[in-house]
């Protein structure tokens, strides 16, 4: 049988909060792309799609070290013990 | 009014792209397609020369509404037959044309003819008070599509002639485009016709090769300039809106040395008096690259059998994206030893954009069969058209002359309509 998992209110804003720093983050990348690319300021509204996209993907590869963190540390703490 | 649903998509199409009513203002030839018919009246269609293109002609032509095939001709008893039964037993066939035109009540006829026959069945049908629609190219000689066009000048019948690319919409809409600058002044167009067969037909007996085979024979034929290249010259005519100064070129026989006298391979440059070239070449020992036009200016570049645009200097892509590509030619890309002297003139592979995004399956020639039904009826008469046939068909034989004679062929002075 399958456990039940938790997932408390606490983790869901966490990991909210982990999506909106990523949402600010490609932002911040799509604002560097039209300051270096001198390309219209209107770009920040009708690349959201993009942003969007690239706020998923800044996400992924968050989570994608963080599952690598906890696996290295669950390791050792079962090695130590 | 009845119309076709072809006819009905045609100017359906033309609505979408910008300014139908605007386009089909400003070419005059379509109004057959575009206007009200005056009356249901049927239009008695005789057909002469029922060879292959002749039935591809009749199998346009067919389902068009008020519209009747009243007989056929062939001096070729095996095509005789064959359009008899394809057309049915209203329709009356005839060996020889001035018979036809003597015996029957007919409106206008559809010439398709080897070339070399364009000429008498062309004007002798004018005289007699009808309109002609006369496959391309007009004729084999200048002189007799000079002929052509006086019978058409002195009668005022309609004489159309079988260039279907201006009834494309495909070509409309570029034509369009170029006339608003989109690619800015027309500098080159490029056009070649390449294809891997050696045209030749089987015969039932050697007394019939030269009558079945005629594209193969000066006598009556031009070969690849008069089968195929004719079709792209009317194009490169059309958007540069003038005849061809003078042309030179080169012409031999290097694949199909099969006793033909036409040329299997020829290379063209034609110079239009607004110092832009129509540089040509066709082939028929290798279809890699098929058929295309290929019209360029400064501000970008067309082709048009393929219906897609590349612009020069596209707009830039957002920064955003830009900054993503830089990142990723960084990371990936791998590191000169060396830094480059000189940069390769690369092919540009963009994908470009397509002319139209709404392609109907025509190539023009039903559109064209359809209007000139309808011109027929309504007895409008356009010499735009004629007028097209008849400067791609002394430019497609002055190139014939210039390879044959190995010189350069000026335009006819005097020559106009």
């Amino acid at each position: 049988m399958l456990k039940d998992t938790v997932i408390k209110a606490s983790r869901k804003k966490h990991e909210l909060l982990i999506l909106l720093y990523c949402f600010i983050g490609a932002n911040i990348f799509n604002l560097v792309g039209i300051i270096m690319y001198s390309t219209p300021a209107k770009e920040l509204f009708t690349q959201l799609h993009v942003v969007l996209l690239l706020s998923l993907v800044f996400y992924i590869v968050i989570a994608f070290f963080r599952i690598l963190y906890w696996s290295v540390a669950k390791l050792i703490k079962r090695s130590k013990a | 009014m009845n119309e076709s649903v072809n006819r009905r998509d045609f100017l359906k199409t033309f609505s979408l792209i910008a300014g139908s009513s605007v386009i089909i203002g400003s070419m005059p030839w379509l109004q057959g397609l575009n206007a009200q018919e005056n009356s249901d009246k049927t239009v008695r269609i005789g057909m002469i020369g029922m060879g292959s293109r002749g039935m591809y002609l009749y199998l346009m032509l067919k389902d068009i509404p008020n519209m009747e095939i009243k007989c056929v001709c062939d001096d070729y008893e095996p095509h005789l037959a064959n359009a008899l039964e394809a057309v049915g037993p209203q329709a009356k066939g005839y060996v020889d044309y001035r018979q036809m035109l003597e015996k029957e009540q007919l409106d206008a006829v559809v010439i398709a003819t080897p070339l070399h026959k364009h000429v008498g069945p062309t004007i002798d049908s004018m005289n007699a008070g009808l309109h002609v629609f006369c496959e391309k190219s007009m004729a084999r000689t200048i002189e007799d599509c000079n002929e052509m066009v006086k019978a058409h000048q002195n009668t005022g019948k309609i004489l159309y002639v079988g260039h279907q690319r201006m009834f494309n919409i495909k070509y409309h809409q570029a034509y369009k485009m170029i006339k608003e600058g989109k690619l800015g002044d027309i500098t080159q167009i490029r056009a070649y016709w390449h294809r891997n067969n050696d045209w030749r037909r089987p015969v039932p007996s050697p007394d019939f090769e030269r009558k079945i085979n005629w594209r193969m024979y000066h006598e009556y034929s031009c070969g690849l300039m008069t089968e195929l290249a004719s079709h792209h010259i009317q194009v490169a005519n059309q958007i540069y809106d003038q005849y061809p100064e003078y042309v030179w070129g080169s012409g031999s026989i290097n694949h199909w040395k099969d006793g033909r006298e036409v040329y299997d391979n020829v290379n063209l440059v034609y110079k239009y008096p607004n110092n832009s070239h129509l540089v040509y070449d066709s082939l028929i020992s290798n279809k890699q690259y098929g058929l295309e036009v290929q019209v360029q200016g400064p501000k970008g570049t067309m082709e048009l059998e393929l219906g897609k645009m590349w612009e020069e200097f596209p707009p830039p892509a957002p920064g955003m994206l830009s900054l993503i590509n830089h990142l990723e030619h960084k990371l990936f890309d791998a590191i000169p030893v060396g830094g480059a002297s000189w940069v390769p003139d690369d092919a540009v592979s963009r994908k470009g954009n397509w002319i139209i995004d709404e392609v109907l399956d025509n190539d023009g020639t039903k559109m064209q069969m359809e209007a000139f039904v309808s011109d027929v009826r309504n007895n409008r008469v356009d010499s735009y058209i004629t007028q097209q046939g008849f400067y791609s068909s002394v430019a497609t034989l002055m190139g014939f002359n210039a390879m044959h004679r190995n010189e350069i062929v000026y335009w006819p002075e005097g020559l106009a309509m």
